[in-house]
């Protein structure tokens, strides 16, 4: 009884000493936004360097797919409107072939090709301010002649645009594609359990402990989370919202900058868009892709993209998910409308 | 009385205001269980969504069900059926097992703003 005592004494103690979970988490203010690490069962000082590096690379991938700072996409942005073949820069050929295939799955939703119509808008500044909406007439103008992804045409490591307003703007792919670079990176490095939050945009390989990782997706109207869902091993989770850089115009009205190329204006009918998927760069132009495909294309759009798991709210509030983004999500704020929608 | 026996009357003396402090804390409702299934981790579900989950364990599958802001065992392959005589769960902090399939329920409030890994936005 006396050993039993002790044994049982001596156990809890020890129970004390117990290493606390080996999370490792970091805030990088890089790429234009901010990007929050967190490591699992990584030792500090790996932590540490993987962070250095990975904040190095991010900061480089910044400058070399901003489309407005000087770099090599705003270069190929210069010669583009040449409209005579070049060799292109090869850091950013990667980006415009996957924006020409998602450009065409997307039936044209998704065209970083509008540079010059962000402009317009002023929605290429990092800060966005209150002022007028573009003039009418000059987004009509635009719209008529509108330039596409397949304008820009690619041979190889050539390249070359056949109209004279191709402005490449990578802005709805270029997070994602971070992001992906970011996972790949630490997957070099030995690291096998992350989650790399870009701006609210991630990617998530292996687990946090014994647990998958947990993730919360924000309500789109309301403080607090609308959601939660567990992400496995290899799960991007986007989402585009009206929420997110937008400004209100000369006539009070609010505009946000998930721009409709079918029509020059801030894409309507529709709240926000999350999307799932093992791909964070085709999730990322997907979320916005639906978005501006509204509730009445979205699910089109979303099975020619690849996509089986997406959840749209719409201008009421209604949630439509499709039948595997439902069966896990959990939602904090039990949604006053919701459906299931199957793909067709 | 043995060097072991006050070890344990100190023990039990210092932990005794922890005790006091859990079990007279305001009571509130939990927006969250956590399955453990031996001892692992397995899931964390909103009690905001009524379903019957079938969580495999050591012996089979027990029948978990949430309904209303509540959770509870409402079968499993054990003999005693303690685990479903435990009834429905509702308040942070409650807790119910099924031994014999090695699973159990922790409910939670998540009052600490950590409750998710990341957010989504």
């Amino acid at each position: 009884m006396k050993k039993f005592f002790v044994v049982f004494l001596v156990a809890i103690l020890l129970g004390g000493c117990t290493p606390k979970p080996q999370e490792y988490r970091d805030t990088l203010f890089v790429f234009g936004t901010v990007v929050n690490i967190t490591l699992w069962g990584v030792e500090k000082t790996k932590a540490e360097q993987a962070i250095k590096d990975i904040e190095k690379d991010l900061k480089y991938l910044h400058v070399v797919w901003h489309p407005w700072r000087f770099g090599a996409m705003s270069r190929t942005n210069e010669l583009l409107a040449y409209q005579e073949w070049f060799s292109a820069n090869p850091s950013v050929l990667p980006v415009i072939n996957k924006s020409k295939k998602l450009y065409k799955l997307s039936d044209g939703l998704f065209n970083p090709a509008i540079g010059q119509l962000i402009g317009m808008w002023s929605f290429h500044h990092d800060e966005i301010l209150d002022g007028p909406a573009p003039d009418e007439k000059k987004i009509e103008a635009f719209i008529n002649d509108l330039p596409t992804m397949d304008h820009v045409e690619v041979d190889n490591f050539r390249i070359r645009s056949t109209h004279p307003k191709v402005k490449l703007d990578m802005g709805a792919i270029a997070k994602g594609m971070a992001v992906e670079r970011v996972i790949d990176y630490l997957r070099q490095a030995g690291i096998k359990n992350a989650i790399v939050n870009a701006g609210g945009d991630l990617k998530a390989i292996g687990n946090h402990g014994d647990r998958a990782w947990s993730v919360g997706i924000r309500h789109p109207r309301k403080d607090g989370i609308l959601a939660g869902l567990e992400v496995h091993d290899n799960e991007s989770v986007f989402t585009s919202g009206d929420y997110e850089r937008n400004f209100v115009d000369e006539k009070g009205k609010i505009r946000h900058h998930i721009l409709d190329p079918r029509t020059g204006y801030p894409a309507k009918g529709t709240q926000s868009v999350t999307v799932i998927h093992s791909d964070a760069g085709l999730a990322d132009a997907a979320a916005t892709a639906l978005f501006i495909a509204g509730p009445s294309q979205w699910l089109k759009i979303a099975k020619q993209m690849g996509i089986q798991q997406a959840m749209l709210i719409d201008e009421h509030g209604k949630v439509l998910m499709t039948p595997a983004m439902a069966k896990r999500i959990q939602f904090e704020i039990e949604p006053e409308q919701k459906e299931i929608v199957a793909l067709p | 009385m043995t060097l072991a026996d006050r070890l344990l009357y100190l023990s039990t003396l210092i932990a005794l205001p922890f005790v006091y402090l859990y079990f007279w804390q305001p009571v509130q409702n939990a927006r969250y269980a956590d399955i453990h299934v031996e001892g692992h981790h397995q899931k964390r579900i909103s009690l905001n969504k009524n379903q019957v989950l079938h969580v495999h364990g050591n012996q089979g599958d027990s029948i978990i069900e949430i309904n209303n802001g509540k959770i509870r065992f409402k079968d499993s392959p054990c003999t005693s059926k303690r685990c479903v005589l435990s009834g429905w769960l509702q308040h942070s902090g409650e807790f119910a097992a099924c031994l014999p399939n090695r699973i159990s329920i922790a409910l939670l409030n998540h009052a600490d703003t950590n409750r998710y890994d990341s957010i989504n936005f």
